[in-house]
């Protein structure tokens, strides 16, 4: 077993955890509800954020409140190739924020994609499948990423070699 | 009324989420609140529960409902900063708006156990206490602010209609004096304190643990304390001890509760982020513990495990690897968001209700679920100090009495009026006698009064055994004929009273001790 596992299964048992969330009036600002990890307006409200880290690039940060988490995740990066594709696949997701719900619109400084997970979107959905997903996302882009980057490399080879068979 | 066959029974009212339940006094009308700024009221009629009413004053997220059961009157409070008081009018509810004066919302209402007047929790970090004010027909509130430093979360009344306690997000439960004095009486001390002005603070406690206080509840004595925190802990205080500082907390591998409900003087019930409702005991101070699940995953869950046969039809037809599987084991499939009472006395609830995010409304039976769940004990969970212990115990007191008599009776008999010879027939008689007692106590034990005091009884007993024994053995070589010294069977004689007059001190003393245990459940309980 690769030492990914274990990573995710801190990572898992780290959201059960913070994904015990209540729907909660603001205790600010009158008859407003705002994810309080956001607004930030109120520190008892607030828990202690967790990092959970594999390596140096690979870690996730788990910030957890009353009624919202926000969970933000850097994505391993090893190569400038890698750095690119992970810049434009997560703008083209934050750019579909709405279509995925949990998506955060903008990341965190320092992480690549961030999840936030208020209390009306645990009333929406099953709560352990929300974690399932975060969990199959963390999975998933890695692959994706990899195989996006065997797919740049093929094609780089094959238009190298077009391109120099010219000088035959 | 609602069927009584099966141990759990559950609903999906078809609302939503529900954020909150209340039922009115017999249990055949259901108040919810789907999330949302609506409270919806059912009826159980024709097996299933129908819509009556759709409450629809509020116009942010309805926090919370609570149902009179005697004046039949609903109060329901919201995100909006106000509360409301129902009146059943006919065929309609009719509102009534109470000048609850918070500038935030409220988070939290509930009834006072004589229902003229109730207390609001807010996020504005007060607790309002409202009553109705005859002179301008309306309902008015005063005010608890300090020392509370956050949201309030959640509130409980004490049976004495006065202590009001307050659960919130500071991590602290405090218990206060709610005591208004244009519509209580002066309140009688009690353990947790003697002079009750208005918002007084009776007392504070944390457990140290920083969670937000999700719920808390006073035990129906009043006397104990219990509040569940988001620290995935749930404490408990005894007013009655004698140091009152001492908060008894666990907490293991369990996710935060969000609720809990005392079902009888000494367990408690408590459900939250788990989606399954838990039974812990309190037998005093530093002596809380997990005792089960009450959610026991049924056996058609099996049923769909199904042949190899069908799995690779699934896997060609769908293209699927395998079935995943959607559901969570427990019943409810999220969060359970507040747990009701709903049959019994105060003291011994019979069943709950828990009401979820999943849209469910859960009926659980205790009594049922004794059958289903091993390690529930009702009578064990009743306590050795309950009612049904002092009955028993009243019953054995008599039981010991009357063979004690029995017993006497038979030996005089023998000895004075049959000649001794017969003395074969009394020990068959005595043995008799004391396979009775014998398992007259092993049923004591059955029947579930805690272990400790079963064990002393069955000790006792086997004490009175060898007494008895010996005495026999004695006796029987006493008169034993082919005696060749007259001194040694004069010492014997001397021996065998001694061991007769000990077997019946022995059981002198058990005697008194059951009528002085007896007295004293009866004196705390009442029978």
């Amino acid at each position: 077993m690769s030492s990914l596992q274990p990573y995710l299964d801190a990572v898992r048992k780290t959201l059960q955890a913070a994904m015990c969330l209540e729907n909660f009036g603001s205790q600010v600002v009158e008859r407003h509800n705002k994810p309080e990890v956001e607004v930030r307006t109120s520190k008892e409200l607030i828990m202690t954020p967790v990092m959970i880290s594999r390596n140096k690039q690979e870690h996730v940060l788990i910030e957890g409140s009353v009624n919202s988490v926000r969970v933000s995740i850097g994505v391993k990066q090893s190569d400038e190739i890698e750095k690119i594709l992970c810049h434009k696949f997560t703008r083209f997701m934050s750019q579909r924020a709405e279509n995925f719900i949990v998506l955060r619109r903008k990341p965190i400084p320092g992480y690549d994609i961030s999840f936030l997970i208020t209390s009306a979107h645990a009333e929406q959905m099953y709560k352990h499948k929300l974690v399932d997903f975060v969990i199959h996302f963390m999975q998933e882009i890695d692959k994706e990423i990899n195989e996006m980057k065997l797919a740049l490399n093929a094609r780089a080879r094959v238009s190298a070699e077009e391109f120099l068979k010219r000088f035959n | 009324m609602v069927m009584a066959q099966q141990p759990v029974q559950h609903w999906n009212l078809g609302v939503g989420p529900i954020s909150c339940h209340a039922w009115n006094k017999d249990r055949t009308q259901l108040a919810v609140s789907p999330s949302n700024n609506e409270i919806h009221v059912f009826e159980w009629s024709g097996g299933q529960w129908k819509r009556k009413h759709v409450l629809t004053e509020h116009d942010l997220p309805v926090t919370g409902i609570d149902w009179a059961p005697n004046t039949n009157r609903i109060v329901s409070c919201s995100q909006d900063k106000n509360a409301f008081v129902w009146t059943a009018d006919g065929a309609n509810w009719k509102p009534e708006l109470v000048l609850v004066r918070i500038n935030r919302g409220a988070t939290s209402v509930k009834w006072s156990p004589l229902e003229n007047k109730f207390a609001v929790g807010s996020a504005a970090k007060l607790v309002s206490v409202c009553y109705y004010e005859k002179e301008n027909d309306w309902w008015v509130s005063k005010q608890i602010k300090k020392p509370i430093r956050s949201t309030v979360t959640c509130i409980d009344w004490h049976p004495n209609n006065v202590l009001l306690a307050v659960g919130a997000c500071d991590f602290k439960t405090r218990v206060f004096s709610a005591y208004v004095k244009e519509v209580d009486e002066k309140p009688a001390p009690n353990p947790w304190g003697t002079k009750m002005p208005f918002g007084a603070v009776m007392a504070e406690y944390s457990n140290g643990g920083g969670g937000w206080v999700h719920a808390v509840r006073f035990s129906p004595s009043g006397c104990r304390l219990g509040w569940v925190g988001h620290d995935s802990s749930i404490s408990v205080v005894d007013a009655n001890d004698s140091d009152k500082e001492t908060i008894t907390t666990i907490k293991e591998w369990y996710l935060p509760f969000t609720s809990l409900e005392w079902a009888t003087e000494n367990s408690v019930v408590a459900a939250g982020h788990d989606c399954c409702p838990m039974l812990f005991t309190f037998e005093g101070t530093n002596k809380l513990k997990f005792v089960s699940k009450l959610d026991v995953p049924s056996e058609q869950k099996s049923g769909n495990v199904s042949s190899a046969f069908e799995r690779f039809k699934t896997i060609d037809r769908y293209a699927a690897s395998e079935a995943v599987d959607v559901n969570l084991k427990t019943l409810h499939q999220n969060t359970v968001t507040q747990i009701c009472a709903h049959t019994g006395s105060k003291g011994s609830v019979a069943k709950f209700s828990t009401s979820g995010i999943d849209g469910l409304l859960v009926l659980w039976d205790l009594k049922g679920l004794e059958a289903k769940v091993a390690s529930i004990k009702w009578r064990e969970m009743a306590g050795g100090s309950g009612r049904c212990c002092a009955s028993m115990l009243v019953i054995m007191l008599s039981a010991l009495i009357l063979l004690g008599a029995a017993e006497i009776a038979i030996y005089l008999f023998v000895r004075l009026i049959l000649s001794s010879t017969l003395c074969k027939t009394y020990c068959w008689l005595g043995a008799g006698l004391l396979t009775i007692f014998f398992s007259a106590s092993v049923l004591f034990l059955m029947v579930g009064v805690k272990k400790r005091s079963g064990c002393l009884v069955i000790a006792h007993f086997v004490v009175i055994f060898l007494l008895q024994a010996t005495s026999w053995t004695l006796s029987e070589v006493y008169e034993w004929r082919l005696w060749w010294n007259e001194q040694i069977r004069d010492e014997l004689r001397v021996v065998y009273v001694q061991v007769y007059v000990l077997t019946t001190a022995w059981q002198a003393a058990g005697v008194t001790i059951a009528a002085v245990a007896t007295l004293m459940s009866c004196l705390t309980y009442g029978c």
